[in-house]
């Protein structure tokens, strides 16, 4: 049984006399008390920015944001220098995009399923290709070989879907894309926070995540670059930071990660991402995957029984990231989002979560979605689920 | 001719036909509201609203926990409640009220007029969802054709054209103004075997309703440009809104005024528009409606509703303030809990008396308004409404007085040098005032400073600055006055 919920300050807050109840960490999690810690650390200890003075304190500042990129590279079973810290999954596909794509429009195979961040980029500089999908969001892997024969220049694809929950067979997707010849990015934003990930076993060429999905501060991320990609790939961003010399008309790179990390970082940022996967590895990252498919397991099965609830996604009991799309008849899904919240304290997503042209592809309309973390509970989905029969009983 | 002829078919074939075979009365119920010129809806004696009132108190205290508990607490059983005064009492309800209670402790126990259903508003400001029952839905239906052929002259079949304000699709997930041909979308359905599909049956009903009945044209919203649009886009809304030719064109007031300004710049012929034009979403500054009116060469005639409860007052040709339904709703104005003197500026409160599946007594919508009981030129008897905008983008003058945003809005765009503006008030000294300049000229900042001081009182820090142009809120409304200072305490 995990017991995380000790560690997260913001359960204590009552709103109407009782607790928050957080189901949209598919869009944001919230915070341990170690990850403001190390924000308040950072600043109360004195800041300086990073790799540029010979001050102690620069030093000391520099060495501790290095430190985060070790504990981002451990975590995810790469390298430091092939981390290059972002602000969000989004900057760093858009980053991607601008360097795989420099010298020609990139062609780029990848699902209507897909967060916009990981289809709209790619759709704007170059043409896009479409893996098809089932209606519960399993890609058809036979049209895989058929796809990659027309060489694309990258397969992008997420490990989770954010929408349905799908968890996407990236392994054999790699597989086959590298038979092809084919490089693929992982986006593993709806992925980080709920299973282990590392680059080596998955053998992927590129994979993106940011920070706040993962416990960590909002505006970090990163974006690992596979060692025999640093070289060959030339910065996107250009400024300060990422030179070794420069002159009016040309300048030097820095050495690899620096040389893609333009600007002063988000130095506490980076310290804090760092203690955040500090944090979720001390708690397990097995442990953590068995919490949460308890839960979505539960969910799912509970919400099944609302003859007025639609789910969408995966059947219950089948394997997927721990969030469920619904839609319950004859009531719009920001209505619903608005009910349990203001009832339950619930907090649930609707709209179009992102992915509007998998929702159009489905012929649904927008949906609500909950989505869990390690804090959660059953007894907070009973709640879900007995303000939902509040609403749904007088329909 | 041909129009005059098809709205003709429309009205003693179609509709109803329409009205037996969807088991609908709102047809019915509309004929019976619009006789002997509005009387029914506008004018009933105090003695049959009292009737009404009373019949809909005594439901709510039988079937509804929330107004019991409230009764019980005020000792204000509904055989106490004799009178319009007794009924004062009552405590209004909020929409934090319903925000905490909906949907079980505010709907009835028992389900008289089936099917229920969800109804969301799109909310400015907030979003509410409240449940009509299938008769209310009706009447909800009734009252929004009465509200044009009382402003008006529109009969289903005339054509119609509306510019709503621009929805966020991809956040709110709310559906679009675009939607498919009624016969395309039969075709494709029975095609494929799904035209007793419940959803196919009621979108069909809704297209039918939309493109046949009320010949309803949706144009785009003006869209993230907000206040400042291109000449040719506007040119093209013209165009659009000439070849169509509509009986009524409603759109959102800064539409309306952004066309007719253009128009008046450029001396530009009016489009062809047979009826007469309505605001929709908020009402129109009375500068706003001279400049329409002048440009449009139609009258332009207020309505006053909202999703939560429909259409509630319209403009009779006299034009002289709304005329409520009075004959299903019971409207209030109170200042500070109490009602206010003829004429006197107070928040809104109404009453649905025909919702029983979610009665709302003393429902404060959030508007600030006047009503008059002096008899309006048209001979219809009964109270008429006037709504000067949001309570919570009223800001208060410096001798004390309610300054409404209508005042505010027209003080600011009868300036030959401001073509809008967005003031926002973080507390009582301290104001935020964007100014977008009219045609492309600078508005003269220590001049509208000064007025504003004038108005809202010298201790009033404003920081004034040109802005390329004002951007509407999320839900497409734009909100020219923001007041962030304890709007609540003014009335």
């Amino acid at each position: 049984m995990l017991d995380a919920r000790k560690d997260f300050p913001f359960l204590d807050r009552r709103v109407n006399g009782s607790p928050l109840i957080y189901f949209d960490n598919a869009a944001t999690t919230q915070k341990p008390r170690l990850v403001m810690d190390a924000l308040l650390d950072v600043y109360s200890s004195g800041i300086a920015n990073v790799h540029r003075a010979v001050s102690f304190l620069a030093e000391e500042v520099t060495e501790r944001f290095e430190g985060g990129r070790e504990t981002v590279a451990r975590f995810i079973g790469a390298q430091s220098r092939e981390v290059v810290f972002v602000r969000n999954s989004t900057e760093g596909i858009n980053v991607l995009c601008g360097m795989l794509g420099r010298s020609r429009p990139l062609r780029v195979l990848t699902t209507t399923l897909e967060h916009h961040s990981n289809l709209l980029p790619w759709a704007a500089h170059g043409q896009v290709d479409f893996l098809p999908w089932t209606p519960d969001g399993r890609i058809d892997l036979d049209a895989l070989d058929e796809k990659l024969a027309a060489k694309p220049d990258l397969v992008a694809i997420a490990r989770a879907s954010n929408f349905l929950g799908v968890l996407h067979p990236v392994r054999e997707i790699i597989a086959a894309s590298h038979a092809a010849g084919v490089p693929v990015l992982v986006d593993a934003s709806q992925s980080i926070a709920h299973e282990r990930h590392d680059v080596r076993e998955l053998d992927c060429d590129f994979l993106v995540f940011s920070g706040h999905k993962i416990y960590g501060p909002s505006g970090t991320g990163a974006l690992f670059i596979r060692n025999d990609w640093l070289e060959t790939l030339r910065p996107f961003f250009i400024g300060g930071s990422m030179i070794k010399e420069a002159h009016a008309l040309s300048y030097t790179e820095n050495d690899i990660p620096h040389r893609f990390e333009a600007g002063t970082p988000n130095i506490e940022g980076a310290v804090a991402l760092a203690a955040a996967l500090d944090y979720i590895s001390s708690l397990g990252m097995e442990s953590v995957a068995a919490h949460e498919a308890e839960l979505i397991r539960y969910a799912k099965c509970r919400l099944a029984q609302l003859p007025a609830v639609a789910l969408l996604g995966p059947a219950p009991g089948e394997p997927c990231a721990p969030l469920v799309p619904f839609q319950v008849r004859g009531l719009d899904p920001g209505a619903v989002a608005k009910l349990l919240g203001n009832r339950a304290n619930v907090i649930v997503r609707s709209g179009f979560l992102c992915a509007q042209p998998a929702h159009d592809q489905l012929g649904v309309g927008p949906t609500v979605r909950a989505s869990f973390g390690i804090y959660n509970t059953k007894a907070e989905i009973d709640c879900m689920i007995e303000t939902l029969q509040a609403i749904v009983r007088v329909m | 001719m041909m129009s005059q002829l098809y709205s003709k078919l429309i009205g003693s074939l179609a509709l109803p036909w329409v009205s037996v075979l969807t088991h609908s009365n709102f047809w019915q119920l509309y004929q019976r509201l619009r006789r002997d010129s509005f009387r029914e809806a506008c004018a009933p004696s105090r003695d049959e609203q009292l009737d009404r009132l009373q019949e809909l108190l005594r439901f709510a205290y039988g079937h509804v926990p929330f107004y019991r508990e409230r009764m019980d607490a005020l000792g204000l059983p509904p055989k106490s409640i004799r009178s319009f005064e007794d009924f004062s009492r009552l405590t209004p309800t909020t929409k934090a009220d319903i925000a905490a209670n909906f949907p079980d402790r505010l709907t009835a126990s028992e389900q008289t007029y089936k099917p229920w259903r969800y109804v969301s508003t799109s909310g400015t400001v907030e979003r509410l969802t409240v449940i009509q029952d299938f008769r209310k839905r009706d009447l909800v239906r009734a009252t929004q054709l009465l509200a044009l052929d009382s402003a008006t002259g529109y009969q289903p079949g005339m054509r119609y054209m509306e510019i709503p304000p621009d929805i966020c699709r991809n956040v709110c997930g709310v559906a679009d103004t675009v939607e498919p041909g009624v016969f395309g979308y039969f075709l494709e359905h029975a095609w494929a075997r799904k035209l007793t599909d419940p959803e196919v049956v009621s979108n069909l009903r809704g297209m039918i309703e939309r493109q046949l009945i009320y010949r309803l044209k949706l144009l785009p919203s003006f869209g993230a440009e907000g206040l400042v649009q291109q000449p040719a886009t506007l040119d093209q809304y013209l165009q659009q809104i000439d070849n169509y030719r509509p009986h009524v064109l409603k759109a959102l007031p800064a539409y309306l005024y952004l066309l007719a300004l253009h128009m008046q710049e450029r001396k530009l012929p009016p489009p062809r528009i047979t009826g007469g034009l309505m605001p929709m979403g908020s009402s129109a500054s009375p500068h706003m409606k001279a400049v329409i009116e002048s440009a449009f060469g139609r009258g332009v005639h207020e309505d006053y509703g909202c999703a939560e409860l429909g259409a509630i007052a319209a403009e009779c040709g006299s034009k002289q303030g709304l005329h409520p339904f009075a004959g299903l709703f019971f409207v209030e104005i109170v200042r500070n809990g109490n009602a206010v003197r003829d004429g006197q500026l107070g928040r809104v409160l109404i009453t649905d008396l025909y919702n029983y599946a979610m009665p709302l007594l003393r429902y404060d919508i959030g508007d600030v308004g006047i009503l008059r009981r002096d008899p309006c030129k048209c001979g219809l008897p009964g109270d008429r409404l006037e709504i000067h905008g949001r309570l919570q983008d009223c800001l208060v003058a410096g001798d004390g007085d309610v300054v409404t945003p209508d005042r505010l809005t027209d003080l600011m765009i009868e300036r030959s040098d401001v073509l809008g503006f967005q003031l926002e008030l973080r507390d009582r000294r301290q104001a935020f005032l964007q100014v977008v300049p009219r045609n492309g000229k600078t508005a003269n900042l220590d001049e509208i400073r000064k007025l504003m001081r004038d108005l809202l009182g010298s201790q009033l820090e404003i920081q004034a600055r040109h802005v390329p142009t004002v951007l509407p809120e999320p839900g497409g409304k734009f909100r020219l006055v923001k007041n962030a200072s304890a709007a609540n305490g003014i009335l």
